[in-house]
């Protein structure tokens, strides 16, 4: 009894670190937003408590639907880009060579950009009057006058933008799918190949269903990262046209820091997180099952 | 609603703000903080005040210049200063006041923000002691009070210095096509052909910043009808943008868009990026309407543009038939210190001692008119002759005392909820997707909110 109630206080002692950072950074401020969702509050003025009249106000807001329309289309189209290149990418990197290791590592650098960085740098590439991208096309002959890319047309731009994210993110999942991979053990790969079976039958029946944890919890990441996309499309396009290119969070931020509405803003920061939240449950189901 | 500083903020800085915000934006920001490190009373004289402001050069060591000047001529009231960078600052100062944890002295931008703090009665109103300190008021450029009045009353020492928006062009390219600089806005409608016919865009634009389409309505809505027309808004006044003056000045931007007088694809372009300014000193377009403060980023980044004398300014030409005065100009007419109401007698009477004999002294003018900025007070054109820029800073200096009035710039102005309705729907003109009636009928919406 003595023991284990000592050993019980050794464990708290050792954990109490951890534990006040995730109290201080995550729990405070995330009961915190919940009880700010609830009063409009605008820093100068005290909180005044308008029970649950934001979350009715984000139901009825046009432009939070438009934010997150336009999200879950960004999300939509970017995903399968990430997660099917990256993983082709694994496949023809994942065993050693000099090639195959310098291919990895360039593809992997842009990773370690920070995305704002990333961002501006694809702005003046996509820029109609300076930018390299419509002077290669305009070389090659594939346009005859210069493309207006961004902020003009938001289709346009969340293509301009998406193949900016994708140069700047698909080498994170191409690390983990080469580590996992490469994690296949070896008796298994030479037994299908004593088998007799083809490099696709491979791909297809041993190295995909090996990796299949992996390839969710790619997506799982990349889906998070894609609904709480901001940096990109604030430096690009700055939600225009017509705010029509505001993701979820750039709305979150338009509300909280420029109309300073920060009950408003704590409020769609709910609705997000809930989203996210039921996107993640249901990929980690499906994770288990796989295990399983 | 402060665009200005946002557009000469490094990529750097841009990526850090932006993942705080995201941080901020999605875990939600604490409540109330403490006032970090801007309690300075502790053990101090009774007098002693405390003062917040920016951080960047040239400003920040001027500023902080003014208050050692002022603490070592003052030893039992010292000033106690606390530096925030620009986005943090703007998010602290409210919490703290909100809290009541403001400093003494309130450093500001005056206009739509001031007006928050004196309807929660925060700030002094100093329209009293600015009537017995005659002097002090007298030496500052009148129009700097505009946007430190509110509803008659003065709520803040204006400071620093001038920013008016001017129209500059490319010489060389008005040398290329034969065209003398505009001297009406017919002028500037006849231009846009010979431009768009020598295959030069006749205005740069970063119109997807829309604060920048901004400023052809603020000089257009002045030109016509004078500062009263958009006063009345600023007042609060029902239908105010209905006026046939601001109908008017909204029609002729958009008569301007038709006939491509903009760069093409302008609402593509951002101001954030200086690419507006690249397409002047390039000689891809031939005019801009830009803040002063981008003269310092084409000196830097145009080559010999500007060095070698290619970069023309002059003040938004007249309307026809127009009833504005032509020499009035709009921008940031200065920066604004106010007193917070909570100090005591005793810090506040330090706070007055400080607007009296430590801001804008001068000492403290001569090293903004070194750092190649135009300070808010009268007389200091003689001092700005041996800089390199002389000429420029000659012309900003004319620009801004001759303004009989100095107009803020429209989102500063106003609050931050209308700022946002209004750049909204000047993106939504600019683009031609709604008529001028619907743009005002949209904007008298939000009149007075």
């Amino acid at each position: 009894m003595y023991r284990s109630r000592r050993s019980q206080l050794i464990g708290i002692a050792y954990l109490a670190p951890a534990l006040v950072f995730v109290l201080a950074f995550t729990a405070y401020p995330l009961v915190q937003m919940v009880w700010m969702s609830f009063h409009n509050w605008s820093l100068i003025t005290p909180a005044k408590y308008v029970g649950l009249d934001n979350y009715k106000r984000a139901f009825a807001d046009d432009q939070f639907w438009v934010s997150f329309a336009f999200t879950l289309k960004y999300t939509a189209i970017i995903t399968p880009v990430l997660i099917v290149g990256g993983y082709l990418l694994a496949l023809l990197t994942s065993e050693s060579s000099r090639l195959r290791r310098i291919t990895r590592t360039t593809v992997f650098i842009p990773v370690v950009i920070g995305l704002g960085v990333s961002s501006l740098l694809w702005y003046w590439l996509f820029s109609a009057d300076f930018g390299l991208v419509n002077k290669a096309l305009a070389d090659l002959g594939l346009i005859s006058k210069p493309v207006l890319w961004l902020g003009v047309d938001a289709g346009r731009s969340n293509l301009a933008i998406t193949a900016s994210v994708v140069w700047k993110v698909i080498g994170f999942g191409m690390i983990l799918f080469v580590g996992a991979i490469q994690a296949i053990p070896r008796e298994i790969t030479e037994a299908s190949l004593v088998d007799g079976a083809s490099y696709r039958q491979r791909v297809t029946r041993v190295i995909l269903p090996l990796t299949l944890r992996t390839v969710l919890l790619v997506t799982l990441v990349s889906v998070i990262g894609s609904l709480l996309a901001f940096d990109q499309f604030y430096i690009m396009t700055a939600g225009q046209p017509q705010n029509e290119t505001a993701t979820s969070v750039f709305y979150v931020y338009l509300n909280s820091f420029p109309y300073l509405k920060l009950g408003y803003g704590a409020a769609l920061s709910m609705i997000l997180a809930l989203t996210i939240l039921v996107f993640t449950v249901v990929q980690l189901l499906l994770t288990r099952r796989s295990h399983a | 609603m402060d665009p200005r500083p946002l557009s000469r903020r490094s990529f750097l800085g841009l990526a850090a703000g932006t993942a705080a915000s995201v941080a901020l934006a999605s875990c939600g920001s604490s409540g109330p903080s403490d006032t970090g490190g801007g309690g300075g009373d502790g053990g101090a004289a009774a007098g002693a005040a405390t003062y917040w402001f920016l951080t960047g050069a040239p400003g920040e060591q001027i500023r902080q210049g003014s208050v050692d000047r002022f603490n070592q001529a003052n030893p039992d009231a010292k000033i106690t200063a606390t530096t925030f960078q620009n986005d943090a600052y703007k998010t602290k100062i409210k919490t703290a006041i909100g809290a009541g944890q403001a400093p003494t002295i309130i450093w500001g931008w005056g206009g739509g923000g001031l007006r928050s703090y004196v309807q929660a009665n925060q700030v002094e109103d100093l329209t009293s002691w600015f009537a017995e300190n005659a002097a002090v008021k007298d030496r500052l450029f009148p129009s700097s009070f505009g946007a430190a009045t509110i509803d008659g009353k003065i709520y803040a020492m204006p400071a620093e210095t001038v920013q008016p928006i001017v129209l500059f062009y490319n010489k060389q390219v008005f040398d290329k096509v034969g065209a003398q600089p505009p001297q009406s806005w017919g002028d500037i409608m006849s231009l846009v052909p010979k431009f768009n016919d020598a295959g030069v865009a006749p205005i740069s634009l970063g119109g997807q910043s829309r604060w920048t389409n901004m400023m052809w309505l603020e000089f257009l809505f002045d030109r016509i009808g004078g500062t009263e027309v958009f006063q009345a808004v600023f007042d609060g006044e029902k239908d105010a943008w209905s006026n046939p003056a601001s109908i008017e000045g909204l029609t002729k931007a958009q008569e301007l868009i038709k006939a491509n007088g903009f760069v093409k694809g302008f609402s593509s372009i951002t101001a954030d990026s200086n690419a507006d300014q690249a397409l002047l000193y390039t000689g891809k377009a031939a005019m801009m309407l830009h803040g002063t403060w981008t003269y310092g980023s084409m000196s830097e980044e145009g080559g010999d543009f500007v060095s070698g004398g290619n970069l023309g300014w002059m003040n938004f030409p007249a309307v026809e038939g127009g009833k504005g005065d032509p020499t009035n100009t709009v921008g940031n007419p200065g920066q604004y210190l106010s007193i917070s109401s909570k100090a005591t007698d005793a810090e506040k009477e330090t706070a007055k001692k400080f607007f009296s004999t430590a801001v804008l002294s001068d000492a403290e003018v001569k090293e903004w008119t070194d750092a190649g900025a135009v300070p808010i007070v009268k007389g200091t054109d003689s001092q700005l002759g041996a800089s390199k820029d002389a000429e420029f800073l000659k012309f900003v200096y004319d620009v801004s005392s001759n303004a009989k009035v100095f107009a803020q710039s429209w989102d500063q102005a106003l609050s931050p909820t209308a700022a946002e309705k209004l750049l909204d729907n000047i993106a939504k003109l600019f683009q031609l997707s709604i008529t001028p009636q619907q743009f005002a009928t949209s904007m008298n919406q939000v009149i007075g909110q």
